[in-house]
């Protein structure tokens, strides 16, 4: 192992235009697929926050008796569909009103509008029956109206559907391209080691013997471009907590950059230059 | 030792070695002579694994070569070696290193490959040589490195081709003399060659081959 890291280093040394300008771009294709695939995530997050966050406003009729309503709320507390029930009375509801709008203005009215309300927060595992349970709340006779912010968390997951799906082809794509930049440098550093590996193979090299400086050279291509992308979003992520960034764009600092990408991405760096290098070396026959 | 039994082999269908069959034994120093084309090297392929036979039997040491696996040939050529006509050394090392190449690939320790590379040189009078680049050397010392490589693994057979084709011949006579050592020290050796100067007047058997079959 140490005889074959010693002929990687010295091979990709010999080669050192080929191999800085592979461990670039492998490093840029690491980096682009890095960020996107935080982007993806925190996108992820967001729409998941905003979904277990909208909850569901079930109007109630007027002149409904108060062991009625406490009746009703209890049923949806019971209820698996909901994580979590909150009654606002109209009286509550107005006092609100009032922080929000000039009470002189509500006075006006004569009386108080606004309708008992109940706050209902819907499980995430339940926000694909949405459309039925509405339905059904609405059947319900103490409901005079339900509203859902239905617009808004349709829009975001519609953005986010759309977003991962052309993450997931620009993310297979870079992968891809990684995988050819490996699989170029190591087969254009075999070939030109194509009389060494010849007398090799004519002294009783076993196949095994022949790969390990290049499955070497490609982990050392696939770690080395993905070390310097990790590094890279490392500088980021304190360039992006730093106070001059912070001050004019605060929404950054919500970017959560998820801890595994440090071990994760020099893994499959290592593991993709492996890969490719197999797929580069193809069988070694004897002749 | 080597056996061959209605050995046929043809390229693009045309019959390169027919119904060959022969015995070579044990310690047994054997020249394969015959004109261009006549299937000299093919022989030599064959026995070396680098070439399957169409029909027939060919057995080396305990393999069978008309049924070998290609995982199987390293380990036939780590006993049976090949001298080469055109050498194939490393031209980018030196003597020390192209010799001490085939115990690299059998991963014997850095002390035990410098005692044997140094005792090979002694025998064929390169010591001096060493850690001279191969590429400045004269065409019949680097046919004498070619020889101390392929004998430093202590090998059943040795296979040369034309080993003495580009050499003068003072360095014809030194390399036969080599090869004539090295069979006295129990190795078997063939040798395929044109030139009938090479076993003229000697007690070495002869097998000749013209197009393609054993005569």
């Amino acid at each position: 192992m140490n005889k074959s890291l010693i002929y990687a280093i010295k091979s990709l040394w010999l080669n050192k235009w080929s191999t800085f300008m592979a461990i670039l771009s492998i490093a840029v294709c690491f980096f682009i697929v890095t960020l996107l695939s935080i982007g993806l995530y925190n996108l992820h997050l967001f729409s998941k926050k905003l979904s277990n966050k909208t909850a569901l406003l079930i109007y109630l009729k007027e002149g409904l008796l108060t062991k009625d309503i406490a009746q009703f709320t209890e049923s949806l507390q019971k209820n698996d569909i909901f994580s979590k029930i909150k009654l606002i009375s109209k009286e509550d509801a107005l006092k609100e009103m009032k922080d929000i709008i000039e009470p002189s203005l509500i006075e006006l009215i004569g009386f108080n509008p606004l309708p008992d309300t109940i706050e209902a927060y819907i499980k995430e595992k339940n926000l694909n029956n949405l459309e039925e349970i509405i339905k059904e709340l609405k059947n319900h006779p103490y409901v005079e109206d339900v509203y859902y912010p239905s617009n808004i968390v349709h829009a975001v997951k519609t953005l986010k559907i759309t977003l991962w799906n052309l993450g997931i082809i620009i993310l297979t794509l870079l992968g891809v391209s990684i995988s050819f930049i490996i699989y170029a440098t190591v087969k254009n550093h075999y070939w030109k080691k194509g009389e060494e590996i010849e007398i090799l193979k004519l002294l009783g090299a076993t196949p095994s013997y022949i790969r390990y400086p290049f499955l070497t050279e490609g982990g050392l291509l696939g770690l080395t471009g993905s070390l310097i992308a990790t590094l890279s979003i490392f500088f980021l992520y304190f360039i992006i907590h730093s106070k001059n960034i912070t001050s004019y764009l605060p929404a950054i600092t919500h970017v959560i950059i998820p801890i595994e990408v440090f071990y994760l991405l020099p893994s499959t760096g290592l593991l993709l230059g492996v890969i490719s290098d197999l797929i580069a070396l193809g069988r070694i026959r004897y002749q | 030792m080597i056996t061959f039994l209605n050995v046929y082999k043809y390229y693009d269908s045309i019959p390169v070695l027919q119904n060959v069959s022969f015995k070579i034994e044990k310690e047994e120093l054997i020249f394969v002579t015959g004109p261009s084309g006549a299937g000299k090297t093919t022989l030599l392929k064959l026995i070396f694994g680098s070439e399957k036979p169409d029909e027939g039997e060919i057995e080396v040491e305990d393999f069978k070569l008309s049924k070998i696996r290609q995982s199987e040939i390293p380990h036939l050529r780590r006993k049976v070696t090949f001298v080469f006509q055109d050498f194939k050394l490393r031209q980018d090392l030196t003597v020390y290193e192209n010799i001490a190449l085939p115990l690299l690939v059998m991963g014997q320790k850095e002390k035990d490959i410098k005692q044997k590379v140094y005792d090979t040189l002694k025998k064929v009078n390169l010591r001096q040589k060493a850690d001279i680049l191969v590429r400045t050397l004269s065409g019949g010392e680097q046919q004498k490195v070619t020889i101390a490589r392929a004998i430093i693994t202590n090998p059943r057979v040795i296979l040369a081709d034309e080993p003495t084709g580009n050499l003068d011949p003072d360095s014809s006579k030194d390399v036969m003399n080599l090869f004539k050592n090295i069979n006295l020290s129990g190795c078997t050796v063939v040798i395929a060659t044109h030139n009938p100067e090479l076993f003229n007047n000697t007690n070495y058997r002869v097998l000749h081959l013209k197009e393609g079959k054993v005569i």
